[in-house]
């Protein structure tokens, strides 16, 4: 009954982080025989796990590329082949770090676990079987603008950034939550709905769910396509309407919560992300189009008119792989790592004041000092 | 598979334990096997088809109407928490149980678990995030079976080889796999769900549990070795009759029932719509380690 599988955990870490040993068949068009499969009722089929293809392709263009948005046969060659050569990741990172009993450990390993046992931490973010190299002719992820660099934030923006900077003044690391990144506060920012690089598509008639793999994000992105109105009401995840145009389906999500770059104060750590808005003006739409039996087309238009001075599309190719394992994230659920953090807070403060009384302690001694010396001083003087 | 192997080991031990849970269990079957008055009509009903295949179809919108959320046994209305806070806001609405005989077969140990639980379900200990207090206050993933009847509108959309319910409380989900039925990679918040059609019945075996749910606001709990049976049965366009057999052999002295129906919402503007209620917790969880000017 048991089958082998992959768990698939973090996509966007995995998407970095892989090792590759293959090269594939190319993203090039389909046969022309090859159309796209439909469901039961009539729609495109878009079902499976949907994987973000390696193809090594940043998500700006390297400005040596200009405007061109393609690379030559050649280029194309000579990325697969730096790819493929490049040596998988360490294991463990520091070889010094090893303990030979992790190998003998891991020998007996369950199939899942093989590969990060003893090093559950870290490992366990990180696939690290090999994956094919797709050969992609984009110089880009980002398509649009034509410059394939994502636009300027707004003066609005970068004025709301040093606002929330100012805001964190006089704050530690850790005075409450606030003080943390929402990564940290296991809270999921809607920038991944849509920047995500693997996601699972279920469909039944009149809706679409898609299951994304991040942190923090068990539940699908639940999406009607029967056209029925907006309700207005703000969530972190915003809330998404879907239609067909053909065989693409077209997925518009707004009413994203004004809070999902953490709030007014500007947290420790903060990773300046792509998205770097209130989410308050954020509208993004999303494509998906199947272009061949294992490979879709996916992506999706940025717009915020309060973050960015244009909107920018990024395009990504992705790959089914259907033996991925979509496991159950709990991140909240045992959230030590912020109980950590502000004890660490409070213990640093104690730590401080401990400090700062035996500091006032040793020179008490001294004033001590100072008061027998000046009473000596004046009782010879018979003052 | 783990589980029912430990199970078996102690029945070995104490070779009366199985034929009694057995014989307990087929003379709980037998009373229950007659459908209370409500389904009868229903027994006839074919579900319609999942489009392109040949079994019934469980996709849309459900919502269990019971205030079992707050105690799954038969209960009275009682004051919330903190009515001096907030007066009957908070409250306990009275509730008729979901617990088929409305006992629920503890082992002595556990039921004085079940009443400390009571006692501590709005404590919290951000050094043992865990071991007091409901989970449902602190934003964790109810779990099964009560995410299938916490007080949201909760999501089918099903698939020929797996069906997926997407929660609105604590962001969650699961997954039931209907092909390539797998062993659990790692314990789960909502368990690990291998199903298969009976019929118009769907059988759904889940395991994996990591032992950290319960069953409601009174304390109604069980440990990491829950094992649950549910059986979706459609009776009509508009109600699926769901059961769950619930065992535990460190918990309970024998298999148990829950059994309520779901209702299918249809308001034209249902919507899925989150609970995501991290934020709302954070000063529940950890405002004891917050600075003192920020407290």
């Amino acid at each position: 009954m048991t089958k082998p599988f992959r768990v698939c955990t973090v996509g966007s870490l995995t998407a970095l982080l892989l090792a590759v040993a293959l090269v594939a068949p190319s993203l090039a068009q389909a046969p022309a025989t090859w159309t796209t499969p439909r469901t039961g009722w009539g729609d495109p089929d878009l079902q499976g796990i949907w994987n973000s293809a390696n193809t090594g392709t940043p998500m700006e263009r390297p400005t040596e590329f200009g405007t061109r948005e393609f690379l030559t046969e050649e280029e194309i060659a000579a990325r697969v082949q730096a790819l493929t050569e490049s040596p998988p990741p360490a294991e463990p990172e520091d070889p010094e770090d090893a303990d030979p009993r992790d190998a003998a450990l891991a020998a007996g390993a369950r199939p899942t676990e093989q590969g990060i046992f003893g090093q559950e931490y870290n490992r366990f973010w990180v696939v690290s079987d090999p994956r094919a190299v797709m050969p992609w002719n984009r110089t880009s992820l980002i398509i649009d603008p034509p410059d394939g660099r994502m636009p300027p934030l707004t003066i609005d923006a970068i004025d709301r950034l040093e606002a929330r900077e100012a805001a964190r003044a006089h704050r530690g690391e850790g005075d409450d939550w606030r003080d943390r990144n929402i990564g940290e506060r296991c809270i999921a920012p809607g920038q991944i709905r849509f920047t995500t690089s693997t996601f699972e598509i279920f469909q039944s008639p009149g809706v679409v769910a898609i299951r994304v793999d991040a942190f923090n994000y068990n539940e699908p992105m639940v999406v009607p396509l029967d056209g029925r109105p907006r309700l207005g009401v703000r969530q972190w995840m915003g809330e998404s309407r879907g239609h067909w145009e053909g065989e693409t389906l077209v997925v518009e999500t707004d009413n994203f919560i004004p809070r999902q770059d953490g709030g007014s104060v500007m947290p420790k750590r903060s990773p300046l992300l792509r998205y770097l808005g209130s989410g308050e003006t954020l509208r993004v739409t999303q494509r998906f189009r199947r272009t061949g039996p294992a490979t879709l087309e996916y992506s999706y238009t940025v717009e915020d008119p309060g973050v960015r001075v244009a909107p920018y599309t990024v395009l990504h190719p992705m790959v089914q792989e259907n033996d991925l394992l979509m496991v159950e994230s709990a991140c909240h659920e045992g959230n030590y790592g912020i109980v950590g953090q502000l004890s660490a807070a409070r213990a640093d403060e104690e730590y401080a004041m401990d400090a700062a009384r035996e500091e006032a302690a040793t020179r008490a001694a001294q004033y001590e000092e100072m008061r027998r010396h000046h009473a000596e001083w004046t009782r010879a003087r018979g003052r | 598979m783990a589980l029912k192997a430990e199970f078996s080991r102690r029945g070995s031990h104490a070779g009366f334990v199985i034929p009694a849970v057995l014989a307990v269990t087929a003379v709980a079957v037998l009373l229950l096997s007659g459908p209370p008055a409500a389904y009868a009509q229903s027994d006839d009903y074919r579900a319609p088809r999942f489009p392109g295949t040949d079994v019934p179809d469980l996709s849309g919108m459900w919502q269990a109407l019971t205030n079992a959320n707050w105690d799954i046994q038969n209960h009275g209305a009682a004051p919330g928490p903190f009515p001096e806070l907030l007066g009957a806001w908070g409250a306990q609405p009275a509730g008729a149980g979901i617990v088929v005989g409305n006992e629920i077969p503890y082992r002595p140990e556990a039921l004085e678990q079940k009443q400390r639980n009571f006692e501590n379900r709005l404590t919290v200990d951000p050094q043992n995030l865990h071991d007091s207090g409901d989970p449902e206050a602190k934003c964790y993933i109810a779990g099964v079976p009560r995410a299938m009847y916490q007080p949201y509108p909760f999501q089918i959309v099903q698939r020929e080889d797996k069906i997926l319910m997407a929660f609105p409380f604590a962001a969650s989900s699961r997954y039931i796999f209907l092909a390539d039925h797998s062993e659990a990679p790692v314990d789960n918040w909502m368990g690990w769900s291998n199903g298969s059609w009976d019929g118009d019945t769907l059988i759904v075996d889940v395991t994996a549990f990591n032992g950290q749910t319960w069953f409601d606001r009174a304390g109604n709990f069980a440990s990491a070795g829950l094992h649950v049976v549910e059986r979706y049965t459609p009776t009509s366009p508009y109600h699926i009759r769901y059961e769950a057999t619930i065992e535990d052999p460190n918990t309970f002295t024998r298999p148990w029932t829950v059994r309520f129906p779901l209702y299918r919402r249809v308001e034209e503007n249902v919507a899925f719509l989150d609970m995501r209620c991290v934020e709302f917790t954070e000063r529940f969880l950890y405002g004891s380690l917050v600075k003192e000017s920020g407290r």
